[in-house]
């Protein structure tokens, strides 16, 4: 009796610890080994971070040329004093490591295809998309670049070892809390990581084309219906570089030549890659002394990326005899990506303009070693990609390198025909191009930071400049394939030497404008240039943020820092202001209820501005999205053609203002002919009903309509942000849009730099600088980013040049 | 006094072991010291288990969720199906506690086993 309740007890006590020691799964549910997790000397409590109360530590950095310090301010920014670059840039990689050490190894271990290792089968699709994507490949090439530069790389590398002195004097109960959750430790740092993050980057911004979209459209619409409803240049647009900037140099050779740009024809149904999130863009401008209060430069700039949590950005300071700077990096990427230095501000918009098409190559053979290249037989390259899988076998895949790029997808339908990949991202960058983030730092004027730019690789970025003694400029920073007309806007025949892009554009033929007469320069995405710029391009641009940017600024007059604020938060559409009147005017007449003549009112006493409190918001959108469809009733619901393009939103509005009378305004479906005002009326009798349940709700406003939670990385509730109501638009300055229920596009960080006798400088984004979940500091900015506010940036001259209270000090020695 | 030293000792000794030791350690901790306490209803060794265990976790768990002003205990609440800061608080407890329990009761029983109450009784007395 005894002897079997000792033995059940036994039995008991083993078979929970045992339980309790290892990680279970239930159906699709699982869950990290419970006694772990909880136990408080080692598991999720360890993370608990208290708030610092002034704290001093001392860490070892092997390999700093001098002692170094950080002072932390109350936002947790870190500022570092360090004795040179190469000390700064080490002093950086630990305390980024410090505070986002889980978001920067499971960013490059996401680029790299290395997910599955450590999560297990759910991700090997994930993985084998990067791959056969070539980011590993690309993030390998940049890395020869890279090794080619002695100075450079010792750069890099004092980045990694700060990363890697942290890692070894962490212990596992210090691991971040996704690493306890998920069940894996951390790994050391390397380059080649910094290079995966930039590739990431590079993905993120430079990988969107419609290729195949733009083949299907052309191949049903034909040439003339193609052009009609979707031009190239939207005329009202003003573009990046102000129109009728003159070139002093020609076409390039044989430009005008469209040999190698011969579209296809042949229907596509499915993408090689899913797209790149539409809504990503960006503002920057900046202000002559001429335009301000103070008579001095003003910078500003709004990157607008997809917001998740940990924040995308991590601010820090870095300081050293040579040269102080201030700004956002990149966790995993050292020196700043947008910021300001003693004599110059920088910021940065992403260009948009297409650098990956799509090339149809010919097999040669059956296996598909070789494919016809000026009729020759032209063997491809194979790269064996290895991919690892927690608790699952090894997977295995063979990727196929053409001269244009990699073959990532299988089409069993045409077994002699594959696309090629051509990206730019995918080229070995001619010189180390991380040293145009490294001359920024350093930079002493506007003409110094152009200079220092045009190291820099891909993404192309629009530049934004201003420094001390008055000077602005805007250029376009990166570079740019040299395309035959309409080259790269259709999937081309991958023939032969013809087809290839022909080069890069010299960078001294790249556009820029330095100090323009007008007293300011701005770009939102829109078209580089206007159509007189010798070379063709295409892309994804952005039609109603530059047009306000430059017609606000133009009209500005002694402005400040306050105005640069209200600016930057503007919910105002000028797609509303064009769309709305002419919508309203066309509904005139019709007979309409007592709720819809209310709806009408609102809608009419509107300012076009996309403000949490507003109604029409909700009213204006619903009955766009409404109108939208019924215009465009052809392209919906057509079977098996998922894969064509949709007409742009400024199209749309044109349509309305100066094409009443195409056959477009027909709906198929009825057997009568639409005018614009038979769709517009309809379109609004189907936005009352459609909102009728939202509209009887109190309290209902634009703020809960557009209501969302910033996600975090790995998509766990739990670690979400709270509800935010900021209002804001896709087409508005405050860019922030919602994609599908759970995704959020906008202005990951604002930044306004004063550069006057004094800088001062302003900034704010949407989260917090500590990447764990459970520290007081990893949304700590979300009321002011939702409110509108900023924060005044501590651009500190030495450890001991405190204006607000210190958290926490740390000095590095060797 | 009896309950009061295996509560006391147990605790005491899983404080120290848990600084080097997986959390496991409590329940190796909590058995060898039950090898040394025999009660008259074995559940007096399991509740002293059960409260040094408890109180050893919920206890350094508490210092540590008032430094961090709660916000890790909130998210981890969310986590656990909306249990709250409360619930990870109690969950944390009742882990350690159980488990630090069974180990004490596990301990007893064995020493039970070995040596039969009667004798046991002669000695104590």
């Amino acid at each position: 009796m005894r002897l079997l309740k000792f033995a059940i007890a036994l039995l008991l006590t083993g078979g929970l610890t045992w339980l309790l020691s290892n990680p279970l799964q239930f159906g699709e549910k699982r869950f990290p080994a419970l006694g772990h997790l909880f136990n408080p000397f080692t598991g999720f409590w360890q993370n608990a971070d208290p708030v610092p109360q002034g704290e001093e530590d001392l860490f070892r950095l092997p390999g700093l040329t001098a002692p170094a310090e950080v002072v932390y301010d109350e936002r947790l920014v870190p500022h570092i004093f360090a004795e040179n670059l190469r000390d700064a840039l080490a002093v950086q990689g630990f305390i980024v490591a410090q505070h986002r050490l889980w978001q920067m190894d499971i960013m490059a271990r996401r680029a790299a295809g290395r997910l599955s290792e450590v999560l297990g089968p759910a991700t090997l699709e994930i993985d084998r998309r990067q791959r056969r994507m070539g980011l590993p490949y690309a993030a390998e090439q940049t890395l020869a670049t890279w090794q080619e530069s002695t100075l450079g790389m010792e750069l890099l590398e004092a980045y990694s070892d700060g990363v890697n002195a942290y890692l070894r004097q962490l212990s596992p109960k210090d691991y971040p809390l996704e690493y306890k959750l998920m069940g894996y430790g951390p790994e050391a740092w390397s380059p080649l990581k910094t290079a995966l993050v930039m590739k990431v980057m590079a993905a993120t911004l430079c990988a969107r084309e419609d290729d195949l979209e733009a083949t299907n459209s052309l191949e049903q619409l034909g040439r003339e219906a193609f052009d009609y409803l979707f031009p190239e240049y939207n005329p009202k647009q003003t573009p990046v570089i102000p129109a009728g900037t003159v070139w002093n140099f020609g076409p390039a050779a044989d430009s005008t030549d469209q040999s190698g740009a011969e579209g296809l024809s042949g229907f596509y149904r499915s993408r090689p890659l899913p797209k790149p999130s539409e809504f990503l863009g960006s503002n920057n401008w900046a202000l002559a002394g001429s335009k301000t209060a103070d008579g001095a430069p003003i910078l500003c700039n709004d990157p607008h990326l997809e917001l998740t949590l940990p924040a995308i950005w991590y601010e820090v300071q870095l300081h050293t005899p040579e040269f102080n700077a201030y700004g956002v990096c990149l966790p995993g990427v050292p020196a700043l990506m947008i910021g300001f230095n003693e004599q110059v501000a920088w910021g940065l918009t992403n260009v948009g303009q297409d650098v990956l098409d799509w090339y149809r190559l010919e097999w040669a053979d059956e296996a598909r070693t070789a494919y016809y290249f000026d009729g020759k037989e032209e063997p491809v390259q194979f790269r064996a990609e290895t991919i690892q899988v927690k608790g699952a076998r090894t997977v295995y895949d063979t990727v196929r390198y053409t001269r244009f790029g990699p073959i990532v997808y299988e089409d069993p339908e045409r077994p002699q025909h594959n696309l090629a990949m051509r990206w730019l991202a995918h080229d070995r960058p001619d010189d180390f191009d991380l040293n145009a983030a490294f001359k920024l730092l350093q930079a002493g004027s506007v003409e110094e930071a152009i200079d220092g730019s045009m190291f820099h690789w891909t993404p192309a970025m629009n530049m934004a400049l201003a420094d001390r003694s008055g000077d602005i400029a805007l250029r376009i920073m990166g570079h740019l394939p040299i395309k035959e007309q309409e080259q790269g806007r259709f999937v081309q025949e991958g023939a032969g030497l013809g087809s290839l892009w022909e080069g890069l554009i010299p960078q001294k033929e790249m556009p820029q404008v330095v100090n323009p007469a007008s007293g300011f320069v701005a770009s939102a995405n829109q078209r580089t240039t206007d159509s007189s710029y010798p070379y063709y391009y295409n892309g994804h641009f952005d039609d109603y943020r530059g047009r306000l940017l430059n017609r606000l600024l133009s009209r500005t007059q002694n402005v400040g820092v306050r105005d640069m604020m209200s600016l930057q938060t503007s919910n105002y559409s000028i797609q509303a202001e064009e769309a709305l009147p002419r919508m309203l005017e066309l509904l005139a007449g019709e007979e309409l209820n007592t709720i819809q003549e209310g709806l009408v009112r609102i809608l009419s006493d509107w300012d076009f501005r996309f403000d949490p409190e507003q109604t029409a918001p909700i009213l204006f959108e619903e009955w766009w999205n409404a109108l939208y469809r019924n215009l465009w009733d052809e392209f919906y619901g057509q079977s098996g053609s998922p894969l064509i393009l949709y007409p742009e939103t400024w199209r749309t509005v044109e349509m309305l203002s100066e094409q009443p009378h195409s056959v477009y305004w027909d709906d198929l479906s009825t057997p009568e002919r639409e005018d614009p005002a038979a769709i517009v009326r309809r379109s609004f009798r189907q936005m009352a009903k459609e909102l009728r349940p939202y509209l009887d709700k109190v309290d209902y406003h634009w703020g809960q309509h557009h209501a969302f939670q910033i996600r975090h990385l790995s998509r766990l509730p739990a670690f979400a942000s709270r509800t935010l109501r900021p209002g804001g638009y896709s087409q508005a300055l405050n860019a922030v849009r919602l994609v599908g229920s759970e995704k959020v596009t906008g202005p990951s960080w604002r930044m306004i730099v004063e550069m006057g006798p004094e800088i001062k400088a302003y900034g704010v984004f949407p989260g917090g600088q500590s990447g764990n979940p459970g520290s007081p500091f990893y949304d700590n900015m979300l009321d002011e980013w939702e409110e509108g506010k900023y924060f005044e940036l501590q651009f500190m001259a030495s450890p001991s040049d405190t204006r607000q209270r210190v958290l926490r000090r740390e000095r590095f020695i060797k | 006094m009896k309950f009061f030293s295996q509560f006391l000792i147990t605790g005491m000794l899983a404080c120290s072991l848990q600084l080097f030791f997986p959390w496991w350690a409590l329940v190796g901790v909590a058995f060898v010291v039950g090898l040394f306490y025999s009660y008259r209803h074995s559940f007096s060794s399991f509740l002293a288990g059960f409260l040094a265990g408890g109180l050893l976790w919920s206890g350094y768990a508490l210092y540590l969720n008032w430094l961090n002003m709660g916000v890790l205990a909130g998210r981890m609440g969310d986590l656990f199906q909306g249990i709250g800061s409360t619930g990870i608080l109690i969950a944390t407890a009742l882990i350690a506690g159980i488990m630090c329990g069974l180990g004490a009761l596990t301990g007893s029983l064995l020493r039970r086993t070995i040596f039969p109450p009667k004798d046991l009784d002669a000695v104590q007395s």
